[in-house]
């Protein structure tokens, strides 16, 4: 698989500080590019899902990193505005 | 106007109090007495209104014990001093204190014994009708990690977990969003 555009680590934030960092980092990428994000929250994976669900974007991969670290990739698609 | 298909609706409780639980409970029973799919969110305090009613022995043993894993505790940031608020945070399903009037506990037994005279439900009836019309209990997780609630244990309901990113998705799914 192909290394992602962008990566973005939010291990040791709590919720809702995770969610926030990934809608900015969200918005300064184009429609088609991937982004890692890195986090050990409990409800983590649950608010990216969220997330992604709301602005239809794409889960491509989560990955458990060991510990409590997961790491999903997604992909940005476009939204209509 | 009749409705076509049902509705869903999200209920928050913040406040630990039984003038706000009870109505915040009554309206998520009329909401799914009439077919829509309630879910109930509590925040801090709000949890008391689910929260099983522990002796003082108990807390006070629990004070000395290891903190077990449970959904949404991250053990290796608790501290000592955080074991203090399950043993002073004593209020419960059972007797929640009153926002006004409640001269320690008295106030909130006298309104319990009027009510139980006027024949209206009591807190732990509201809830076990919640349960049975399939009302979702969701909990804050920075709450249950902060108030080092064990929710397999000490809530009298199922709950799950989850963030405010799930309450964003039930908010903006729901056509009806009261917060108490």
């Amino acid at each position: 698989m192909s290394e992602s555009d962008d990566e973005l680590d939010v291990c040791g934030m709590c919720c809702p500080m995770p969610l926030i960092s990934l809608s900015k980092s969200v918005g300064s990428l184009a429609s088609g590019m991937t982004l890692k994000i890195l986090g050990d929250d409990p409800i983590f994976e649950q608010g990216v899902r969220d997330f992604c669900e709301l602005n239809q974007h794409e889960i491509i991969s989560v990955k458990p990193q060991g510990g409590r670290v997961i790491e999903i990739i997604i992909r940005i698609l476009e939204s209509e505005e | 106007m009749p409705k076509t298909k049902a509705n869903s609706a999200t209920i928050l409780l913040v406040s630990g109090e039984l003038d706000k639980a009870i109505p915040a409970f009554e309206v998520a029973l009329a909401l799914a007495s009439m077919g829509d799919h309630v879910n109930m969110w509590f925040i801090f305090y709000g949890v008391n209104s689910i929260k099983k009613p522990r002796s003082l022995i108990y807390r006070f043993k629990k004070l000395f014990k290891k903190s077990e894993p449970a959904p949404g505790r991250v053990l290796e940031t608790d501290l000592l001093l955080q074991r203090v608020i399950p043993f002073l945070n004593s209020s419960s399903n059972a007797l929640l204190p009153l926002s006004q009037l409640n001269f320690l506990g008295i106030g909130s037994r006298f309104v319990k014994y009027i009510m139980h005279r006027k024949g209206a439900p009591s807190l732990e009836c509201l809830v076990k009708e919640a349960v049975n019309l399939g009302v979702t209990f969701k909990i804050c997780q920075p709450c249950v990690d902060t108030l080092m609630l064990d929710t397999e244990n000490d809530l009298i309901v199922k709950a799950e977990v989850s963030g405010v990113s799930s309450y964003a998705v039930d908010v903006s799914k729901s056509h009806y969003n009261v917060t108490f």
